[in-house]
């Protein structure tokens, strides 16, 4: 079996300046083939929402938003920048799922405060945090109540 | 007959793509075909989630998310792959590791790419200032148009936020915009704002080139149940632009001019009884791809029955099921537009990516202040600033075939659910199959399923519904087969071999000489098709070549398979 294995990777390894990196690894799969494959992407939301009941059907999409706000908030923490900088980048999250008023969004500032203490963000560093772009006081509460959440 | 088989089709197909759905963690191989990712691919799979990372011509990679009902439709449907999915034993708290550190990357490069894209913006932005020339169009601006002020819907929401609206108006026109070229992101925002305030004062309109065109057979009219949804969220669209009207994201512009213009498209449905749509497209993409090789006349008709029937599903379970919020109309939206697109057999680049929502967004190129400093150092800094963004992204995602590709990164990112066994930067180890091989072997495997391609599939059922040797006989050549029509970009071949094994280097020996023959004729015909049987005749033999020695790469591909929803229609 291994022989026959190293054997085909000698054929590929052969073939490398015919066709390339393309070969051995996934370059993108075709673009037609993707297009025409793309609607089933949103027919797989629909058949999750159809299978799970009233507005909680989105679960599933709203975790990955959870997701990946918590760890971009972990990311921009260790990383830096401006306050400005940090909302677009929420903007950014949110739009990729569909939200582009994410302040009414009671998930948004608690994945946020779960990804300040990903990003080992201190109580009293968060406490500052949620007075400085808290201006919404049950966001800031959220916000706290996350970064709570995700030392548990 | 027709309709029984392709109930039998569906099911199948329905109990492979669940294969992996309930996976709680898992690595997928997807074994090699012709075409791009010859030598295979993998991917992780959680759930219904699925990542993977692909290369383009830019010499960078990208990590993909995608939805498994995709995936598998892609790789194993009309790509006919088969895949392997290898179910790993790990703790609930390592998966959802494993799944933050995908997520952290996944966001990562987004973020990175989409400063990247601000930076490119500001320099078109000033360059057009140097120029003299109209700026670039402005994001969402183009939703709503200034040529058709006191629209009636427009104005029911003015009224609905009356009070918040001057007060922002009093605070906007307390900070004038001004152009200095320090901070154009800045600019675009407080333009956008500017534009938003002005449309919701002016109730202007919608703008008519930003709605979807849809086709008559899906414009069905509203039901009772829809009305009340459409009209619940119009509602909740007024609070959301006070919402807006009153907070201090100095993005806010663009959030604003989608709820307006959605605002006036729930308004325009209820009046005239029919779903009236963005298009949540324009302003995405907008790069017309070449397909491979032109879909035939029936599979178009399937592609805009299937997005037909998946707008008539988007309102079954959005509107009448009442779950209509931001994200599920969108994905109305989104159906819409994908319907419209296919009709008009439109190849958009901005349906590459719909794991990432697409929200109406089509431009329009609006007056800004006059340029207040020296416009060619700013575009100078501009140019720099982009420079290095473009190398920080180039250093961080660039692709490398043997120490940095899509197998490798797939393996460090998802090193702990391995323990460690399987290391990304071992010999070999950036070749699917060995990866594969490697976490079979080293991880805590529970279990190793095989999810057959398409092709396998419908075999398996003609072989059950026609027994005999005729159907063997016919099934095993491209030209005889009813499961299969040959195309171009699968390359000229007579026989599979992708089922046999002992037999494969004779199948193999004929498949050359076909191809050979294949290709002269090709040579004869190059000045009427471009080359293009030639090429086939090419890639044909050099396919073979490998059956010689008893290895399948070449398995044909589809154009087209019916799925689980679309029997749903």
């Amino acid at each position: 079996m291994f022989q026959r294995r190293a054997f085909l990777v000698a054929v590929i390894a052969a073939t490398f300046a015919t066709y390339g990196c393309q070969l051995i690894v996934a370059s993108i799969t075709s673009p037609s083939d993707w297009i025409s494959g793309t609607g089933r992407s949103i027919g797989a939301i629909f058949e999750g929402l159809s299978t799970s009941s009233g507005s909680g059907g989105n679960q599933a999409k709203n975790s990955n938003y959870e997701r990946d706000l918590r760890q971009y908030s972990a990311s921009f923490v260790q990383s830096g920048g401006t306050r400005e900088d940090f909302l677009r980048g929420v903007t950014r999250v949110a739009e990729n799922h569909g939200i582009a008023n994410w302040e009414a969004e009671p998930s948004t500032p608690f994945a946020i405060g779960q990804g300040m203490r990903v990003a080992n963000v201190s109580e009293q560093e968060m406490r500052a945090f949620c007075r400085e772009f808290g201006t919404n006081e049950y966001a800031a509460k959220l916000a706290f109540e996350g970064w709570q959440s995700a030392g548990s | 007959m027709r309709g029984l088989a392709l109930a039998l089709t569906l099911t199948l197909i329905a109990t492979a793509a669940d294969g992996a759905a309930g996976t709680e963690l898992g690595v997928v191989y997807v074994r090699a075909n012709v075409g791009s990712a010859s030598g295979g691919h993998a991917a992780l799979v959680a759930g219904e989630t699925v990542y993977h990372l692909q290369t383009g011509d830019d010499g960078l990679y990208w990590i993909a998310r995608d939805r498994w009902t995709h995936f598998s439709y892609v790789y194993g449907g009309l790509q006919n792959r088969p895949l392997e999915i290898a179910e790993l034993e790990v703790e609930p708290a390592t998966r959802e590791r494993v799944l933050d550190r995908f997520a952290r990357l996944y966001v990562e490069q987004d973020i990175e790419s989409t400063r990247r894209d601000a930076r490119a913006a500001d320099v078109a932005w000033l360059e057009a200032w140097a120029a003299g020339k109209p700026l670039p169009p402005l994001r969402a601006a183009g939703l709503l148009t200034p040529n058709r002020r006191e629209d009636p819907d427009a104005s029911l929401l003015r009224e609905a936020v009356r009070e918040p609206l001057a007060d922002a108006r009093r605070e906007f026109a307390a900070d004038p915009v001004e152009v200095d070229g320090e901070d154009i992101e800045a600019l675009r925002e407080r333009l956008a704002l500017r534009e938003a305030l002005g449309a919701l004062h002016e109730a202007w309109s919608i703008e008519p080139e930003a709605l979807v065109a849809t086709p008559p057979q899906s414009d069905d009219p509203l039901s009772e149940r829809e009305r009340a949804s459409l009209a619940a969220f119009s509602a909740k669209l007024e609070s959301t632009t006070a919402q807006l009207l009153r907070s201090d994201r100095p993005d806010r512009g663009f959030a604003l001019l989608l709820a307006q213009a959605r605002y006036v498209a729930l308004r325009r449905s209820l009046a005239q009884n029919r779903l009236v749509l963005l298009d949540a497209f324009e302003g995405h993409g907008g790069v017309e791809l070449e397909p491979a090789e032109e879909p035939s006349e029936l599979a178009r008709t399937k592609q805009v029955e299937y997005a037909a029937g998946l707008v008539r599903q988007g309102r079954e379970v959005v509107l009448e099921g009442d779950r209509l919020d931001e994200s599920t109309y969108n994905l109305l939206e989104e159906a819409a537009g994908l319907l419209e697109r296919m009709a008009l057999g439109r190849n958009d680049s901005a349906l590459l990516d719909l794991e990432r929502n697409k929200p109406p967004a089509r431009g329009r190129v609006v007056e800004a202040p006059p340029f207040a400093g020296d416009v060619s150092a700013a575009l100078a800094t501009a140019r720099a600033r982009l420079a290095d963004a473009d190398t920080s992204y180039r250093a961080r995602w660039s692709y490398d075939l043997i120490r940095r590709n899509c197998i490798t990164e797939l393996a460090r990112t998802a090193d702990e659910a391995f323990d460690g066994r399987v290391p990304a930067d071992e010999t070999f180890g950036f070749i699917p199959f060995v990866f594969f091989d490697r976490v079979r072997e080293r991880a805590q495997v529970l279990r190793v399923e095989d999810v057959p391609s398409h092709r396998a599939r419908e075999l398996a059922r003609l072989e059950r519904e026609q027994p005999g040797m005729w159907t063997r006989l016919r099934e095993s050549t491209a030209l005889g087969s009813a499961i299969y029509t040959p195309r171009r970009q699968d390359g000229a071949f007579l026989l599979f071999t992708d089922d046999v094994f002992w037999r494969r280097p004779l199948y193999g020996a004929v498949n050359l000489a076909y191809a050979a023959g294949y290709t002269a004729y090709g040579v004869a015909a190059a000045p009427f098709d471009r080359g293009t049987r030639a090429k086939a005749g090419l890639s044909g033999m050099f396919w073979s070549v490998p059956e010689l020695v008893f290895e399948n790469v070449r398995k044909g591909s589809f154009e087209w398979v019916a799925t689980r929803e679309q029997g749903k229609q």
